[in-house]
């Protein structure tokens, strides 16, 4: 059982986040944006992150770079949920410390163990 | 611009030529006087043989008159070989008198070899003399005419100087002007070059980005229907939990069809194969139903109304003068913070219909008012690059307003927000007349 923090702007997407974890023993916590994702994650001090990119106030890469700026924050893995995984992209996942990457659409099979992989401390890609 | 390169070309060439041609007759001019002064010259030195041989017939006096003799002919020559007939001419006049004079010599000779010096004197004076003297008239009146010539040729070489100089700063002047003007030509073409160019840069930028963001424009929804289609595949669900998550997949399958209905509309539209309706409308009621819906989808904007209860039934196009209003709202909600209040606002001026849609937001930068109903356009900014949208809603909106001769613009105060003006023109339908009181 791990917590986990979300950040996803869109609703549907929320809810189909949410309904994929029931049937796992996460504990998780879905937030609309990074600057209510950064907020979680500091009460929380989960033990993943998942956020989406380009979302309203604060984006995905924001939120990385705020989150490994703190060190009391910095070790939690972060994974980004993005519609678009063309090279240049993959690359700058990196360049913001990204654990691993998820791409829309995706199914709530592969985002399952996707999180597991990650908070089992393996590597998780593509 | 080519003729006057082709008259500047002809004058520097007739002006070369010419000064050409007009030196190279003063130098010939010059060669002939020289040639004329060498027969004077040559007879002189014979006359002066003669006189010694005269006075002592040696050998050596007689090798000496004959050198002079040959010295007379080889200058005549010179003369006779020329180009022009009255050069020839003087040549044969001088020989005639050279061969006079030789026979005066001979008769002279005679008369000292006979010691008759009467005879000698008399011979000398009023032979010899009066030929000497012809020879040297001849020559002179050549060397006169040559002369002459010479002072002619030299006067009109002086005037093809004057001219040349006085036209040279002219020529050069436009020459120069000519240069300047082909200049500007070719740096005019070059800029024009870069900014096609430029152009074709920035369209390819902005097309990319396009594909960018109807990318995740579409993966949005497909998430949805990807992953709520897998749950009800994969999972126990109750009947309950089926139909919602139904609900969901059709929410996003209509939200793709909209999608999808926007790009091809815009297309349509702008290849003008579309064509709008004309039937009665009420602009107020269109205005009314999308403020409603609105609030049913994006609660925390309030929306206020102030509708012209003037404005009678307009002839149009009710889907499309729909798909104006619910554009500009959306637009109006997307760039507000919530709690923002939007105002719909329809007027009935003279010969026209105007609708304005205030919002609170973020606003316009000046320079961007035009260029946001351009398609692939969105003003970029750190606040709008989070802001979800295909930037296909105010294209449409112009498009729409093009095919029925309306107009739209915007204008704004950045960081306060900004208004659309739609402005119709006043097509009213026939109204039923009043009932009676």
């Amino acid at each position: 059982m791990a917590r986990i923090v979300f950040c996803e702007d869109e609703e549907q997407i929320r809810k189909l986040i949410e309904v994929a974890m029931r049937s796992t023993a996460h504990a998780i916590e879905l937030t609309v944006n990074g600057r209510e994702g950064l907020e979680a994650i500091e009460r929380e001090a989960p033990e993943l992150i998942v956020t989406d990119l380009a979302m309203p106030e604060m984006g995905g890469f924001a939120l990385a770079d705020a989150v490994h700026a703190r060190p009391a924050l910095h070790h939690i893995p972060i994974m980004f949920v993005t519609a678009s995984v063309q090279r240049g992209d993959v690359a700058r996942f990196g360049e913001h410390g990204a654990a691993g990457y998820i791409a829309k659409p995706f199914s709530p099979r592969a985002l399952r163990e996707k999180i597991d992989e990650l908070i089992a401390g393996r590597p998780a890609t593509g | 611009m080519a003729g006057v390169v082709a008259c500047l070309a002809a004058f520097s060439i007739f002006a070369a030529y010419t000064s050409q041609t007009q030196v190279a007759r003063t130098e010939h001019l010059l060669l002939l006087r020289d040639e004329h002064a060498d027969v004077a010259f040559a007879i002189k030195a014979e006359e002066a043989a003669e006189v010694e041989y005269l006075v002592d017939n040696s050998v050596e006096n007689a090798e000496q008159l004959s050198a002079t003799t040959k010295a007379v002919f080889d200058a005549i020559d010179k003369i006779a070989a020329e180009d022009e007939q009255q050069d020839r001419q003087l040549a044969a006049d001088l020989i005639a008198l050279h061969t006079q004079k030789r026979v005066a010599f001979e008769q002279l000779q005679i008369a000292v070899a006979a010691g008759d010096h009467e005879e000698a004197r008399r011979i000398d004076l009023a032979v010899v003399d009066p030929i000497i003297g012809a020879i040297h008239d001849r020559l002179t009146e050549a060397t006169d005419y040559h002369e002459q010539e010479a002072q002619s040729a030299l006067s009109a070489l002086r005037s093809t100087a004057r001219w040349t100089l006085l036209l040279a700063p002219i020529v050069f002047a436009i020459g120069f002007g000519l240069m300047l003007l082909l200049w500007r030509i070719l740096e005019g073409y070059h800029r024009a070059t870069r900014k096609t160019y430029r152009e074709i840069e920035q369209l390819s930028k902005l097309r990319s980005e396009f594909v960018s963001i109807v990318s995740h424009e579409f993966r949005t929804p497909l998430t949805g229907i990807q992953g709520f289609s897998e749950l009800m595949r994969d999972e126990e669900l109750t009947p309950l939990e089926t139909r919602e998550y139904a609900g969901d997949i059709n929410k996003d399958a209509r939200r793709l069809a909209r999608l999808i209905t926007d790009m091809l509309d815009l297309d349509r539209m702008e290849s003008g194969q579309m064509t709008l309706n004309s039937e009665p409308v009420d602009l107020n009621r269109i205005v009314t139903d999308t403020a409603a819906q609105f609030r049913l989808s994006a609660a925390e904007h309030p929306i206020e109304l102030e509708l012209d209860p003037s404005l009678h039934d307009l002839l149009g196009d009710s889907d499309r003068l729909t798909q104006i209003v619910t554009n500009l709202v959306s637009n109006a909600i997307k760039y507000s913070p919530a709690g923002g209040t939007i105002e719909l606002r329809t007027q009935r001026e003279e010969g026209t219909v105007t609708l304005t849609v205030t919002d609170h937001g973020m606003g316009i930068p000046a320079a961007q008012l035009e260029k946001i109903f351009d398609r692939y356009s969105r003003v970029e900014t750190t606040e709008t690059r989070v802001i979800q949208g295909t930037g296909l809603g105010l294209p449409i909106v112009r498009q729409i307003l093009q095919l029925c001769d309306g107009k739209v613009w915007a204008t704004s105060e950045p960081g306060h927000g900004s208004v659309f003006h739609v402005q119709l023109p006043l097509m009213e339908a026939a109204t039923p007349a009043p009932l009676a009181a």
